[in-house]
């Protein structure tokens, strides 16, 4: 299955080289460049998001949408609505996550679990671009005003977590969609609609939980 | 008749008996090292015995280290960082071990990361553990396998896995959350951040262990299994060219294999290498190939005479003695030399063969005796060491040159021709007497020049101008070899491969074992607390408490399985999940094993008998569990490096428990003993080398002021040899310490030769000017003997050549340029 999903993910990536111009180390480096340019200059970001998990565990795909915000570099609100929805938020330090069906909130100190911090990189991997060449190797296309980013990990730790990983953002660099195939042949695809740059309040990247939830912390102090 | 007049002309007469006496000899010996002889390459035995630190240590090699244990280290050489590709080569690498007839097991990630390591955990490891909780601990974990909590469980975790969360690693690991209680007491044996990994941080290096069923572990088997290593290796480099990737190989296989290999090249090299300097510096001298040829016979025989003695007295002789040979070689030639010269001299001046040779014995055998004796004594005196290694070089050689004065006074005239040596121009002669003319006219300028260049460089050495090194470390005595490169490049790369403090701990029995083990975690946890040390590994909860299991057998046999694993099905049903998945599957193989050990069948909870043989958990186990009996160990990071023994001491009394049997050893903690000891070794052998100086050397004078004259070169030789070794940035180790009562014992045998030609009755001059040419080749000799130790790859052996020819090439120039001068100035005043 492993061996299958990184087969067609090679294939997928081929095909689409095949009709992409692909991007030179300069123009890399430049592309980089101006990504960085747009966090300086506008370091928040707010969008819609549709996300699809394939997961061995289970034996249908788990389908899941809510609303993420986000600023430079590592402050995070998401929320899910639906069925099973949850909030969680980082202020870089400290993440929280709030299940509001169980009266649950979970936390972490971050910067403390490399394998966790590892995990939260990958998944905001979309949406900050501040250190993309220190943890992956990466190819691009460029094509109708739309990027491609294809990326797989320089660090083996992140390795354990994160295979391969295609980004596809749109001619304002605004993330449309992010697909990534981890171990297992796990795979989690995030489609983003309406992303823009609001000017985000601080208070959106804090969580108090509500005065009747349980807190635990999974991972320890 | 005299002795030198009886020796001689037996000698001479009974040549045919001599050759037969030598060539039975030489049988004897050969036949004795052959079966009887066996060679030691480990290097815990150059440490000093006396030590419990040395010994534990030992006790860790034999019982802990896998004596079969490869470690393979899969080495990125693109420079890419590209975890994939290495990733890659590292699993192709594995899966290709796994083929080799000689792998018994391969891993190439930890347990934990690994799938398989998780299934082995659930399956086989998790009701060892559990069983070995404390009973009231044990009472609330089997409580998440009642139907209730197994069904809450998966619904909870089902739904919080459509938000980013720990959800799936709880699955993926724990389903039913069974594991994670039996894990707990693990969680307290591993103080601070231990994450581990056998990928390097830096993605250039993937480590893949590897247990293989070599039949022995004696140098033979171990050089069998690496040449298939070797093989294997350059096969699978040879199938996946594409992968930029180079081997590295260590572990006692390896090293065992290559340093065997290296010692066969050492003893060559370094006895070729001494063979080819004697011979130069004989030829120099004396033009002749005969003579030349004969000494080596008779040095040849020396040394396989003293590797036999050796070899019935210890048994095994460590790697440190094949310097016995180019050693032996460089100060055995000494005697023949001399007495060879004597005899050139006396067949020159028209004196018969016979007689040429009872004179040179008249002239030269007291001296070589005394010599011989000393020498001996220097070498011997590393039996005082405490180091089996420097004991067994000392007493062989000490043996040898023995044997080497007695060899050279008899076989060695035997083989001399009768003919007399062709008279030609002796430059190296007239040299030595125009220079001892000189000396006679006026001894002051060359006797001051000496003695101020010497007292300077004794200043020198005393002064605080440059530094003289010293390598503490006795990991530094390391034979070099790929293995250890390996091994160093792997410690570079993984920090927490450095070796820490281990701890050994042994039992009489299991619930003792369990009992010590439960009390140190405590003790060591509330150490960790107060900064005492850094942090502890440690495997106590692997040892098992017959008592707790007994107890919690009873618990379980209350608890219906049957309906758990029913309710695992139903749920997983009922929730979607993928049940085939191999994290469920580990559950009901745990549900299984449980039910497994309700039977009360003591087989299916000792890890050490389920365990499959393939798991890579003995891996981990291995390193703290012995293979037999109760004793295991643990690994202790101090908070700060120890330097010195108060620390050592510091640290033992924060880490011991009363009442628990333990000894703590490591590197640095051996060398807190080693340091002193060092220090104390050098004062000690050399206060016995020199009072065993003054001592022969007042019988053998009789007089103070020569005595004097003698011990003022030799401290003087030593202050030059010094300041030269602080000069040329050589480093002093634990080892080559030794060799300044070896310099004492072989410098002040040419002050003797010297004093005895000045007791020559007749003309002084011409009795100088006779020994003045054999002195300056003898001490040429012995500096080509241990210099040629300097090829040899062993650093012990090599760093204890260099100052050994380094003292005595100072002494040969005292003796020359200051001893002889002072005779002379003193017998004309």
């Amino acid at each position: 299955m492993n061996r299958l999903a990184v087969i067609f993910v090679y294939v997928f990536c081929t095909l689409q080289s095949a009709f992409c111009a692909e991007m030179s180390a300069p123009e890399r480096a430049a592309l980089l460049q101006q990504l960085r340019a747009i966090h300086e200059k506008e370091p928040t970001l707010q969008s819609d998001f549709v996300e699809e998990r394939t997961t061995h565990l289970l034996n249908k795909p788990i389908t899941s949408e809510g609303t993420i915000w986000f600023a430079v570099p590592d402050k995070f609100r998401r929320e899910v609505r639906g069925n099973n929805p949850s909030t969680t938020v980082s202020n870089g330090k400290v993440l929280w996550i709030y299940y509001p069906n169980f009266k649950e909130a979970e936390i972490y100190t971050l910067g403390q679990r490399a394998f966790f911090d590892d995990s939260l990189s990958a998944l905001t991997a979309g949406l900050n671009f501040q250190h993309i060449d220190e943890f992956y190797n990466f190819r691009a296309w460029h094509e109708d005003g739309v990027y491609r980013l294809d990326l797989t990990p320089k660090k083996p730790n992140l390795r354990k977590i994160v295979e391969h990983l295609v980004l596809t953002l749109d001619g304002n660099f605004l993330p449309h969609k992010s697909e990534l195939l981890l171990p297992k042949g796990d795979r989690l695809v995030t489609t983003y609609t309406n992303p823009h740059r609001p000017a985000l309040s601080a208070s959106t990247f804090e969580f108090t939980p509500p005065g009747d939830a349980h807190i635990s912390r999974p991972l320890g102090k | 008749m005299s002795l030198d007049r009886t020796v001689a002309h037996f000698v001479t007469h009974r040549r045919r008996f001599v050759f037969l006496v030598a060539g039975l000899i030489t049988g004897l010996c050969i036949a004795t090292i052959l079966f009887a002889l066996r060679f030691d390459s480990d290097i815990l035995d150059l440490l000093p015995r006396q030590f419990d630190s040395v010994q534990a240590l030992k006790v860790s090699d034999r019982e802990f280290t896998n004596a079969r244990q490869l470690t393979f280290a899969v080495c990125d050489t693109s420079g890419a960082q590209d975890a994939f590709m290495l990733d890659t080569a590292a699993e192709k690498f594995r899966d290709a071990l796994k083929q080799q007839p000689w792998a018994v097991r391969v891993t190439s990630a930890p347990p934990l990361d690994s799938s398989e390591g998780v299934g082995d955990l659930q399956k086989y490891l998790a009701v060892p553990l559990l069983l070995n909780l404390d009973p009231a601990v044990f009472a609330n974990a089997i409580q998440a396998l009642q139907p209730g909590r197994i069904a809450a469980r998966l619904h909870e975790l089902r739904q919080k896995m459509e938000t980013m969360s720990v959800a799936e690693m709880k699955l993926n690991f724990d389903a039913l959350g069974v594991v994670q209680e039996a894990l707990k007491p693990l969680a307290g044996s591993f103080s601070g951040e231990q994450t581990q990994s056998f990928t390097s941080a830096d993605g250039s290096l993937h480590l893949v262990f590897v247990e293989t069923n070599q039949d022995g572990i004696d140098p033979h088997a171990c050089q069998a299994l690496m040449r298939k290593v070797e093989s294997f290796e350059a096969r699978f480099l040879a199938e996946n060219s594409d992968l930029p990737v180079k081997i590295l190989v260590t572990g006692r296989t390896a090293y065992v294999d290559q340093i065997s290999r290296a010692m066969r090249f050492d003893i060559l090299s370094t006895l070729a290498g001494s063979i080819v300097l004697v011979s130069l510096v004989f030829y120099f001298g004396f033009r002749r190939f005969w003579p030349l040829f004969a000494l080596m016979h008779v040095l040849l025989l020396c040394c396989i005479i003293a590797i036999a003695v050796g070899g019935l007295i210890f048994h095994q002789l460590n790697l440190i003695t094949i310097g016995l040979c180019s050693i032996l070689v460089g100060l055995g030639v000494d005697f023949g030399m001399l007495l060879y010269g004597s005899y050139q001299s006396q067949r020159n001046a028209g004196v018969a063969h016979e007689q040429a040779i009872a004179a040179s014995l008249r002239q030269l055998g007291g001296g070589i005796f005394f010599g011989a004796i000393t020498t001996a004594a220097g070498f011997s005196s590393l039996a005082l060491s405490g180091c089996a290694a420097f004991m067994q070089l000392g007493v062989l050689i000490g043996i040898g040159i023995l044997f080497a004065s007695v060899l050279m006074m008899t076989v060695f005239y035997a083989c001399v021709s009768r003919n007399r040596p062709p008279e030609e121009h002796d430059f190296l002669f007239e040299g030595g007497k125009k220079y001892v003319r000189a000396i006679f006219k006026n001894p002051k300028p060359v006797l001051i020049a000496t003695t101020v260049l010497l007292v300077l460089m004794c200043a020198a050495a005393l002064a605080p101008i440059g530094k003289l090194r010293l390598e503490a470390d006795p990991k530094t005595m390391e034979p070099k070899c790929d293995a250890s490169t390996a091994l160093h490049t792997i410690q570079e790369k993984f920090p927490a491969a450095h070796e820490p403090l281990l701890v050994l701990v042994s039992a009489k029995d299991a619930e003792e074992f369990h009992g010590a083990w439960t009390k140190l975690n405590e003790r060591w946890a509330q150490a960790v607390n107060s900064g005492g040390i850094k942090s502890f590994r440690a495997l106590g909860a692997f040892a098992l408490s017959p008592e707790r299991i007994h107890q919690n057998l009873k618990q379980l046999a209350n608890l219906d399985l049957s309906v758990a694993r029913e309710t695992l099905t139903k749920t997983l049903d009922v929730e979607g999940f993928n049940a085939n998945d191999e994290s469920f599957q580990n559950s009901f193989a745990l549900i299984d094993a449980l039910q497994n050990a309700k039977q009360h069948n003591a087989q299916s909870f000792d890890w050490r008998k389920i365990l499959p043989p393939q798991s890579s958990w003995w891996f981990v186990l291995d390193q703290f569990f012995a293979k037999n009996g109760y004793l295991g160990a643990a690994y202790i990071t101090p908070a700060e490096k120890i330097r010195s023994n108060a620390a050592k001491e510091s640290l033992r009394e924060q880490l011991t428990v009363p009442g628990i049997s333990m000894r703590i050893t490591g590197w640095s903690y051996v060398l807190a003993d080693l340091i002193p000891w060092a220090k104390h070794k050098l004062i000690l052998l050399s206060v016995v080398m020199v009072l065993f100086n003054i001592v022969l050397l007042t019988f053998l004078y009789r007089s103070l002021a020569p005595l004097m004259i003698l011990m003022i070169s030799l401290a003087l030789s030593i202050g030059a040899m010094v300041a030269c070794l602080k000069f040329f940035g050589f480093a002093l180790n634990l080892f080559n310490v030794l060799a300044f009562p070896l310099v004492l014992g072989v410098g002040v045998d040419y002050g003797i030769y010297i004093l005895l030609a000045l007791r020559q009755p007749g003309d002084k001059e011409h009795a100088f000017a006779t020994i003045i040419k054999p002195v300056l080749l003898a001490g040429l000799t012995g500096i080509a003997g241990f210099g040629s130790l300097a090829l040899a790859h062993n650093p012990a052996l090599q760093g204890l050549g260099i100052v050994c020819a380094l003292g005595i090439a100072w002494c040969l120039f005292a003796t020359v340029f200051f001893i002889l001068p002072a005779y002379v100035a003193r017998a004309q005043r």
